[in-house]
């Protein structure tokens, strides 16, 4: 029996494929970088797609952070009260949030939310062709389209972790204080006690990363979605899974960096 | 404009949070606050770090800015002492390497110097202790294990040895015909037990004798005639002493003065031609009374006084 395709044919297109992909990556991030600085700049809808994407996101991640919170803590008291060590939990809480857990759960679930809508919104604006008619009619689609929702992206990430960061706190706080008597400003002073610049700015600046990761991602895959309804489709979930797994290659190589620099 | 407004207040909010995060931190290092810089150095500051938490009796008071190594055994922390704290610690205060509790981070604490020395001031160098190292403790914890396992190895061998009926103390343990001796043991100490009963329930007796005032002894030690008795014996006693003293000091001068050759009695004893003549005198009245008891003697023989001596030999006359 005859093989249809041979491994070494499959090999050999998935490698095109893959730095066929990479290549209009880097000539899509340079078209980025260049129209980002290139007038006219769109302010009104960097505002818009601020509030948009970050504002609105906010209820969803909250309420995400708050269960976080509290289910890390129930999760972890048994563990430290064996060990006769539960007020060490808000430290433990409070570093493992900051440093990890806050920006990650943020992203993820703002790279599910946000990053499908971004892919499956250009992705249809491609489908029916309205970039190319913004093009005719004089707007720069990277400027409008693209730039607007990566620079929101970038700035709505850190904030919604800032967000996470506290309503965690609070959701520990509501777990802890149902096995343990514990006032919240004894609390809030263990939290802030066991912090320290090195874990809050690199959280803040590895959240950037992660909001520019998401837009850029999913801006991409939805200005070069295929056509047809099915390329939408495929656009948001790309855009979805290769920015999840973006957060935790970024989350790999900011940690690097962080010890590298602060250690 | 809703949604500007919304926006501008989550954005805001978020910068918000942001800021007073970093400001609590940046607090708690004193980087917003007045601080004076003092110095401490330590020959060993492992698990310090710069930012590390610098205690006053237990109280946060600042922190580790700068840590320095000067040669191979000397670091030197440069540390951040908010102001106002810094009223309560003197200049003879001493700097020691902690951690909050057992496992803990490392900070720096500070014990308090005498009131009498001056506050400290910025760019002083605080005195040190140097903290207790983890590495001794085990090392003595170690010997501390070691002399145990020889204790214990030793305590086996000894409840074998027990088990095996050797020394005195297996023997008792093991030997059935020691029980009959023990058994005869414990009778004779019962028995002298008893005798040490009687004679403490004697003793008793005597002591309550002597308590009641019964006795020589109780009356010497209760009645009260009879101190007065002692104390008039003792009075006496005294008296007679003091005139023995007396007598004594009579009896040298009088040695003394026969001895200087003063008075008759001196010469007796001293001048030696007296002594000759004494003698000699002695010698010649020896003879004379001889002859004079040989004179008495022929003039009781001689006839013409017995003549007036008749009655002689007459028993009834009574001579």
């Amino acid at each position: 029996m005859k093989v249809p395709f041979s491994v070494k044919k499959i090999i050999y297109v998935h490698l095109v494929e893959f730095f066929d992909k990479v290549g209009q990556i880097v000539h899509f991030s340079g078209r980025f970088f260049k129209d980002l600085f290139t007038p006219p700049f769109e302010w009104q809808e960097i505002l818009n797609q601020t509030f948009t994407l970050g504002y609105k996101s906010f209820p969803l991640i909250g309420v995400t952070a708050f269960i976080v919170g509290t289910v890390f803590t129930m999760q972890s008291y048994p563990t430290m009260a064996s060990l006769g060590a539960t007020s060490w939990i808000p430290t433990m809480i409070s570093i493992s949030i900051v440093r990890e857990i806050g920006p990650l759960i943020t992203a993820l679930i703002f790279a599910g939310k946000v990053g499908s809508g971004i892919g499956a919104e250009l992705g249809s604006m491609k489908v029916t062709e309205q970039i190319d008619a913004m093009k005719v009619s004089g707007t720069k689609p990277i400027n409008y389209l693209v730039v607007t929702r990566v620079i929101a992206t970038s700035l709505a990430v850190p904030l919604l972790v800032i967000y996470t960061d506290l309503i965690s706190f609070m959701g520990s706080y509501f777990a802890l204080s149902r096995e343990k008597d514990i006032t919240l400003s004894l609390y809030l002073n263990q939290v802030l006690n066991s912090l320290d610049f090195q874990d809050v700015i690199p959280s803040i600046f590895k959240s950037f990363v992660f909001g520019f990761a998401i837009g850029m991602v999913s801006c991409y895959q939805g200005f070069y979605a295929d056509k047809g309804t099915k390329g939408v489709g495929k656009a948001a979930n790309t855009s979805v899974v290769i920015s999840s797994f973006l957060i935790f290659l970024i989350d790999l190589i900011m940690v690097q960096i962080v010890n590298f620099l602060f250690n | 404009m809703k949604d500007k407004i919304k926006l501008g207040l989550f954005v805001i909010l978020g910068v918000l949070i942001l800021i007073l995060g970093l400001y609590f931190i940046g607090a708690r290092e004193n980087l917003f606050s007045s601080s004076l810089k003092v110095e401490a150095c330590f020959s060993n500051a492992a698990g310090i770090q710069k930012g590390s938490e610098v205690q006053f009796v237990g109280i946060h008071v600042g922190s580790v800015e700068a840590i320095n190594i000067i040669d191979d055994s000397t670091v030197c922390l440069r540390m951040r002492i908010d102001e106002d704290q810094a009223k309560f610690i003197t200049k003879d205060a001493i700097a020691q390497i902690g951690s909050e509790g057992l496992m803990g981070n490392k900070l720096v604490n500070i014990t308090p110097g005498s009131a009498k020395s001056d506050n400290i001031e910025d760019g002083d160098k605080l005195s040190t202790k140097e903290p207790v190292k983890v590495e001794a403790i085990m090392e003595s914890v170690m010997e501390n294990s070691k002399n145990l396992e020889k204790f214990t190895a030793n305590l086996a061998k000894i409840s074998e040895d027990l088990l095996q009926g050797k020394g005195l103390a297996g023997k008792l343990l093991t030997d059935t015909t020691s029980e009959v001796r023990i058994e005869s043991i414990i009778t004779e100490m019962e028995l002298v037990a008893g005798n040490l009963h009687d004679v403490s329930r004697g003793a008793e007796d005597v002591v309550d004798k002597i308590s009641s005032g019964q006795g020589t002894l109780g009356k010497l030690v209760y009645d009260e005639s009879m101190s007065k008795d002692m104390d008039q014996m003792m009075d006496s006693l005294n008296h007679a002493t003091h005139k023995l003293n007396l007598t004594l000091k009579n009896l040298s001068e009088f040695s003394k003065k026969l001895n200087e050759g003063e008075g008759a009695a001196a010469m007796l004893v001293n001048d030696t031609t007296m002594a000759q003549n004494l003698n000699k005198t002695i010698i010649e009245a020896k003879q004379r009374s001889v002859e004079l008891e040989k004179t008495i003697d022929i003039i009781n023989e001689s006839w013409i006084l017995n003549l007036f001596n008749k009655n002689k030999n007459n028993p009834e006359r009574g001579e």
